[in-house]
């Protein structure tokens, strides 16, 4: 390139470059550009899914083959933990028709569980400072934006952030950006805050905006308020770790430990009716 | 077939190695940036045209799996690659050093600016302790990534270009 052609080219690039600037700052969204995006994602996405998909199989038989012993070890265990299980299921359905029954006694509103979406994580968050995961169910599935999701054993693991045809990206707990009301379980308690995900901490959640004479002490567990719209109530966050005195004594601040390992999560339900 | 085909292929599936693998084993919990090192290696071995084409390609395909079409990736991306290009013509390509110390130079400015530019971390994030655990630390991932990286795609693409420019 001669030295005049490089510096239309610079110039071009610069104007460019501060077109897209202006795009990203102002937050403008042009619809045309959303085309394209989604585009791109539900075609590459396949992809990683795929890979993901060999990477997973490879890596369990693998495992499977080098721990026998392990692996036949805890299928004993497990088949005698199911034998029992199913004994306290028996009993538990009793207890549950008992319960129906006597809610319609006292006309209560009858409890109706949450219909739930099991998806795979399939991918990371590419980026060093966000928190996010990908899982192999989309629009398809009935996966809307904001939708809350929960880890296997009911914990909060995000909320909906993103979605593909076939995929969908989950805002995580822990990133610094997402924020769920939260509240003590402890009937004699019922102290409310705000939890917030922290930077560079993947298992410490902060809870903040607690009154200062709020009855919280170490142990107890925190689960979603339910004040805002976007997440049902009782969903269970952490446990409290330690509590600090926040704002010069007006207010306190706890930590969270999560409940969810959000590193080794593998499926995730995702909540499509609330 | 053409060359920045390839690239872009080549950048897919750096994507794809960012969001499985190298997302899943991160040894002392760093965490490279994959695209970032082939932007930067592709530019140094091609000069700015390709080096801000590959930026923003990269950085945008980075920003769809963040949830956003142009957003900060592509607009940090594209000037590094940019910048970076101007490398090319000025040092010998058989010198394999020379990508993992831009590499690293230029990883230290790419996060920096991600953090100055994004209002949910420039006033949330504690400066040193970033550097330290972080920035630094990943920062030498992806020089190591690079000097990979650097090897194959010279001997793949540029292995008679041995001296100064093309």
């Amino acid at each position: 390139m001669d030295n005049k052609g490089r510096l239309i080219f610079i110039a071009i690039m610069i104007v460019l470059l501060a077109l897209v600037g202006t795009l990203y700052f102002f937050n403008i969204n042009i619809s045309y550009f959303q085309y394209i995006e989604s585009g791109i994602y539900n075609l590459i996405s396949p992809i990683i899914e795929f890979f993901s998909g060999i990477y997973h199989e490879t890596v369990s038989y693998w495992h499977g083959l080098l721990n026998v012993d392990e692996v036949m070890e805890k299928n004993k265990k497990l088949e005698k933990e199911l034998a029992s299980l199913k004994l306290q299921n028996i009993m538990l359905k009793g207890f549950q028709r008992e319960n129906e029954r006597l809610r319609k006694l006292l006309s209560f509103k009858e409890h109706v569980p949450f219909e739930t979406i099991g998806g795979t994580v399939i991918g990371f968050s590419p980026s060093l400072w966000e928190n996010k995961l990908i899982i192999n169910r989309g629009s398809n599935d009935g996966v809307r934006k904001k939708m809350p999701v929960i880890s296997y054993n009911g914990a909060l693991v995000g909320r909906i952030d993103y979605v593909g045809s076939s995929s969908s990206q989950i805002s995580l707990i822990y990133d610094p950006e997402f924020v769920v009301g939260g509240i003590v379980q402890r009937n004699e308690s019922r102290t409310i805050g705000i939890v917030k995900g922290q930077l560079n901490n993947d298992t410490i959640n902060i809870m903040e905006k607690i009154s200062w004479d709020a009855d919280i002490k170490k142990g107890d567990i925190i689960v979603t308020s339910g004040f805002s719209n976007n997440y049902p109530k009782g969903l269970p966050i952490g446990r409290v770790q330690e509590i600090n005195s926040d704002n010069y004594g007006l207010s306190q601040s706890a930590d969270i430990k999560l409940f969810s390992s959000i590193n080794t999560v593998e499926e995730v339900l995702v909540i499509t009716d609330f | 077939m053409n060359r920045n085909i390839i690239f872009v292929l080549i950048l897919i599936i750096g994507l794809v190695l960012q969001v499985t693998i190298l997302s899943l084993y991160t040894p002392w919990d760093i965490k490279p940036d994959i695209i970032l090192v082939l932007v930067v290696v592709i530019s140094i071995l091609d000069g700015p045209k390709t080096g801000l084409l590959m930026g923003i390609i990269g950085g945008l395909l980075q920003d769809i799996f963040l949830g956003e079409f142009i957003s900060i990736n592509t607009i940090i991306k594209a000037p590094l690659g940019f910048v970076n290009g101007f490398m090319e013509g000025h040092f010998f390509k058989g010198n394999y050093l020379l990508a993992p110390v831009i590499t690293f130079g230029a990883s230290i400015i790419y996060y920096m600016l991600t953090i100055v530019l994004s209002e949910e971390l420039i006033f949330s994030i504690n400066y040193w302790e970033s550097l330290k655990n972080t920035i630094i630390p990943s920062s030498i991932y992806n020089a190591v990534l690079s000097l990979i990286i650097y090897i194959i795609l010279y001997r793949l693409f540029y292995y008679g270009e041995n001296y100064y420019g093309r």
